[in-house]
């Protein structure tokens, strides 16, 4: 059976508190543009082995977001591998699978542009977008790219989905005031639901 | 007198895909919180999307 949805997009990015504001752009994008972000944050299944929540959710994806931004040293001095070893697996399903396997489509972020050589050169070759921890540009790269993957004619100007996602974030203080839960400690599965509704009222 | 401009914000030509997820927060509890804090915000919101006064 074919399970791969061609509205889902994996997301491989870090969930740190550092990095919220550019992930925080990049689902509200997905969303913008009519697709449906999916992350391993998305079930919290104790009994599931993360790995096969990540294999089974890349699996189901034909897109996939993937920032090696951070990958840099952490505090007790060692570097983080999730996100390049969970890209390695996509890389792999699309070089591996069956025929809709091979249909994956994937968008590598980094800060700098080509800073992944120093530290993953297998990659070389690959056209790598840098968001410079700007939200507004990884909003830009994330629109273009869905654009031009898919080939969806409706698709907004990421100008408009700047101004949406401004006044979005400008409302949601007080929409998870409202709701009594905490902005500091959304889950991702809140804040996506308070992105479908928020959304749905301009798309009315 | 005041003139204040009304600015109509572009409708979204994209459909939205919603997920049904897991989730202890009920959808029309977030409907009307969201729809309540866009109007107390000056975003006038009716049957053809939403206005902002700026």
């Amino acid at each position: 059976m074919n399970k791969t949805s061609y509205g889902s997009v994996f997301i491989n990015c870090p969930f740190d508190s550092d990095y919220k504001s550019i992930l925080y752009a990049i689902i509200y994008t997905v969303y913008h543009c009519g697709f449906i972000p999916r992350s391993s944050l998305e079930q919290d299944n104790a009994l599931d082995p993360r790995l096969s929540k990540i294999e089974k959710l890349i699996e189901e994806c034909r897109f996939g977001i993937h920032d090696l931004s951070r990958t840099e040293i952490s505090n007790n001095g060692l570097p983080r591998f999730n996100m390049p070893f969970e890209l390695g697996i996509f890389f792999g399903a699309k070089k591996f699978g069956d025929a809709t396997q091979k249909n994956k489509v994937a968008l590598v972020l980094e800060r700098q542009k080509y800073q992944y050589q120093q530290f993953i050169s297998d990659l070389s070759g690959i056209d790598t977008k840098a968001h410079d921890n700007k939200p507004e540009t990884a909003i830009q790269i994330v629109r273009n790219w869905l654009k031009i993957s898919s080939n969806r004619a409706k698709i907004d100007g990421h100008i408009k989905i700047v101004n949406d996602y401004n006044i979005f974030l400008e409302n949601m203080p007080d929409i998870v005031k409202k709701l009594n839960l905490d902005i500091n400690n959304l889950t991702y599965t809140e804040y996506c639901i308070l992105i479908e509704e928020a959304l749905s009222l301009n798309m009315l | 007198m005041i003139q204040q401009k009304i600015k109509k914000l572009k409708k979204s030509e994209t459909i939205l895909l919603k997920m049904d997820r897991k989730s202890s927060l009920k959808r029309s509890i977030v409907k009307k919180a969201v729809e309540e804090v866009y109007a107390e915000k000056g975003y006038l919101i009716n049957k053809n999307g939403i206005y902002t006064v700026p």
